[in-house]
């Protein structure tokens, strides 16, 4: 384990951006949310990093799998159509300070998107991209990753660098290879660890992972996310899902904050003798997503997305890719959600079918 | 030269070569640049004209789209209110944009490059005037980069 | 707060017996700062109703949706909320026969950010009209409502309009690129309620106007012509800026507008009936020119 004092911060990230693209948590007016390292060294912009607030507004899905990306640009040539394909230029991403139920859901993303056929886009961005966890000792009323055995202080969740926010300084270790290489080819901005707060941080990270495992009263908690996967007929035939559609409001708001979402639009931009086409996110609640070229739409019904929502999440989802349920309960649909419609609220529901 | 070549040659603001969209009433404004053509008068061929039946065809959305897809600055030339050919069509167009105005001057665009201008069917000179004027003050202003849609070429 | 939820619960009882299908109120949600929205069908159900600090939800949204087409419907409406029903009644997109409305008198709500800070709701600052004074019945004591000075009306656009013309557009730039175009905004504005959008990105309906693409001039689209629709409608109830994740000031686009056309056009806010048409939907011969400084304000 090393120690990075708080105050060597900004000369550590100065000397990594050379290397790297560095995104991380920046305090901006009322929220807190990933922005680029170098805006934070702009004045006047009312920037500052902040490395407390447990999660960010959006989730850091954004670098990986943007909310547009173009790739192909066309062009008009007397009767030639010129095609290019874009290429992915700059740095590559260092994201640091994200969180250990954002990190696990770049696992199912993977699942997604690295499965055959590999989809190159997400892939080049996957391959660049290095992480650096900041490990939780605390958590929010909103969190619930443990639902979905994920351990907020763990250091085996396929990062590159684990740190601990502990005091007057960040204590890391490695997680990967390109971890190791960092820690070595920086070490000037490193000190080393006395065993005695090694050991503490340790004990206090396995204290608190149990701790939220062993918590019976934690309301989220309560409703294991596996009931809809058991008891598929019963919880999709039931009446909870008009219940939550009476509220939904149909935006796009849990769909495009959740680490796991995933789906996408393909559309074309045409300028006047040359265009582009891009992948833009698309949110299976919009009244459109399943409108057909014919003008037909198999869920017409605010009720039928919501379900479809659910049941890719926790039942098609596992059904296809080994058991692995698509959420890992950061929480930002319990904050977000204008009507408060989110997951734990379906298990709850769900839990109230079954027990009937 | 073709005018969509001299917009591309933005080689420095000082050949800088503004494109003026405007939509022009069929019964008086454009029946005004027709008479300014007819009278060779001569104003900047800068200026696109878009005939529309009325001004109150015009959605603020042309507008903003006209900006999006390179122009840098826009004109609604219509009947003088009183004289719209079909009758109040013209008077909706003041409200409308006198708002659009307001609004778009608020959200940062310079008032200078929206223009809402009455040019009736025996107005040639003053279509031309305005033609050049309006031209000339795009030239000082620079190319809209606020509007302009980045993909855009 | 207790008074208007006992009442609440009371006229709700009251409405199931005689006859309504369904009440669409409040109740708590998960955490103690939300509040969601309620539809009670059962008298056993009754209790779940509560209004609370945090009840900002305008209900009268509500109204549009289609299960609720032909049934008898109880909703108790703010102030605030009252006013876009209204709006709603002169555009004729709801019909009055089978809504029974009971109004509360607003002691002004508050609202948590982000990090955990409560403070009293940034619309409830510039409320003209917390008690919904032409109903027949108001659950709350109206000595509580909130009062605002008139002036505190468009404080956020005066202070706007006295930037220079660059500093307002790097402002809106800044703000207007958090934009993800999730369409909360759009889907919880009681008073958007055009069955095919034209900002819908992309699609079939949206004939080609707006992209999804993340694109400051698309987005700059979307707000300015959203807001633009609205010019004439919009009551200010606030629901806009509330739901927005990334925290852009929508209501302050909206705000310009109605200070405009209050200044220019003389119009009430909202009209008494559907025999006064829109501000944008009527004129006079001796309106304002566009760009001069016209107005009382300016007289």
């Amino acid at each position: 384990m090393l120690k990075l004092d708080k105050n060597k911060l900004q000369d550590f990230l100065k000397a990594i951006e050379e290397e790297y693209q560095i995104q991380l948590p920046v305090k901006k007016a009322d929220q807190t949310d990933f922005c680029n390292f170098e805006d934070t060294l702009k004045p006047n912009k009312g920037l500052e990093i902040d490395l407390n607030t447990r999660l960010s507004v959006k989730s850091p899905k954004s670098y990986l799998f943007p909310r547009s990306e173009s790739y192909l640009e066309f062009k008009k040539d007397n009767e030639r159509l010129d095609f290019k394909l874009k290429e992915l230029t700059g740095k590559a991403n260092l994201i640091f300070g994200i969180r250990n139920c954002d990190q696990e859901s770049f696992k199912i993303l993977d699942k997604v998107f690295l499965q055959e056929p590999v989809d190159q886009l997400y892939k080049r961005r996957r391959n660049s991209t290095i992480t650096v966890v900041a490990r939780c000792l605390e958590q929010s009323e909103t969190c619930f990753c443990q639902l979905f055995e994920i351990e907020p202080a763990g250091s085996e969740t396929g990062a590159d660098l684990y740190y601990y926010n502990y005091n007057d300084g960040l204590y890391f270790t490695a997680g990967s290879d390109q971890g190791e290489l960092i820690l070595s080819d920086y070490s000037q901005y490193f000190k080393s660890v006395e065993p005695e707060i090694e050991k503490k941080l340790n004990q206090e990270a396995n204290q608190f992972n149990g701790k939220i495992t062993a918590d019976s009263d934690n309301p989220l908690m309560q409703n294991k996310p596996e009931l809809l996967y058991d008891n598929k007929e019963a919880i999709f035939n039931s009446d909870i899902w008009q219940e939550l559609a009476n509220r939904c409001l149909e935006c796009g708001i849990c769909t495009y904050l959740c680490p796991t979402c995933h789906c996408y639009d393909i559309q074309d931009y045409s300028a006047d003798q040359s265009g582009e086409r891009y992948r833009c996110w698309d949110s299976c609640l919009f009244s459109n997503f399943t409108e057909m070229a014919h003008g037909d739409n198999p869920r017409e019904e605010t009720y039928q997305r919501l379900r479809q929502r659910f049941f890719h999440k926790l039942v098609y989802f596992p059904e296809e890719q080994e058991e692995s349920l698509a959420c890992v309960g950061c929480g930002r649909c319990l904050g977000s959600c204008p009507v408060n419609i989110d997951i734990t609220e379906v298990l709850a529901l769900a839990g109230g079918v079954i027990n009937d | 030269m073709p005018v969509k070549e001299k917009m591309n040659k933005q080689i420095d603001k000082n050949n800088f070569e503004p494109l003026l969209v405007a939509f022009c009433c069929n019964w008086c404004s454009y029946a005004g640049a027709d008479l300014a053509g007819t009278s060779r008068m001569g104003y900047p061929e800068n200026i696109k004209i878009i005939r529309v039946p009325c001004s109150c065809r015009i959605n603020p959305g042309f507008v903003l789209r006209a900006f999006q897809k390179g122009a840098d600055g826009v004109l609604i030339a219509g009947c003088h209110p009183g004289d719209c050919h079909y009758m109040t069509g013209n008077y909706y167009t003041r409200r409308r944009f006198t708002v659009f105005k307001e609004l778009l001057n608020y959200m940062g665009i310079e008032k200078e490059r929206f223009k809402v201008d009455w040019i009736s069917a025996s107005e040639g000179k003053k279509f031309a005037d305005t033609a050049t004027e309006f031209t000339s003050k795009l030239k000082e202003l620079g190319p809209d980069r606020k509007l302009r849609d980045s993909r855009w070429k | 707060m207790e008074i208007i939820t006992n009442a609440m619960r009371q006229l709700a009882r009251e409405g199931l017996e005689n006859g309504l299908d369904i009440i669409i109120g409040w109740e708590d949600g998960r955490f103690e700062w939300q509040s969601k929205p309620a539809f009670i069908t059962e008298i056993n159900d009754i209790e779940s109703l509560n209004f609370n600090n945090y009840s900002l939800k305008n209900l009268s949204g509500y109204l549009l949706k289609k299960e609720l087409k032909d049934k008898k419907i109880g909703i108790f409406l703010k102030g605030c909320d009252y006013k876009a029903y209204k709006q709603l009644v002169n555009y004729n997109q709801v019909d009055p026969e089978n809504i029974q409305i009971w109004g509360i008198a607003c002691p002004g709500l508050k609202e948590r950010d982000f990090h955990g800070n409560t403070s009293n709701a940034e619309r409830c600052q510039r409320c003209q009209e917390p008690v919904p004074e032409e109903l027949e019945t108001i659950i709350g004591k109206k000595e509580v409502a909130i009062q605002n000075s008139p002036e505190d009306k468009y404080q956020d656009v005066k202070k706007l309009e006295s930037l220079a013309t660059d500093e307002r557009f790097d402002y809106w730039k800044d703000q207007i690129s958090d934009c993800i175009r999730c369409y909360a905004c759009r889907n919880t504005c009681p008073l958007c309620e055009c069955t095919t959008c034209m900002l819908a990105g992309g699609d079939s309906n949206s004939d080609d106007w707006i992209d999804s693409a993340k694109e400051f001039s698309q987005d700059f689209f979307f707000h300015s012509i959203r807001a633009f629709h609205q010019a004439g409608r919009c009551v200010d109830c606030g629901e806009c800026e509330e739901v927005c994740p990334v925290d852009i000031p929508i209501s302050k686009i909206n705000n310009k507008i109605r200070h405009d056309i209050e200044n220019l056009y003389e119009m009430p806010e909202v009209a008494d009936d559907d025999s006064v048409m829109g501000p944008l939907l009527d004129f006079r011969e001796d309106d304002p020119e566009p760009g001069s400084k016209g107005g009382k304000e300016n007289a």
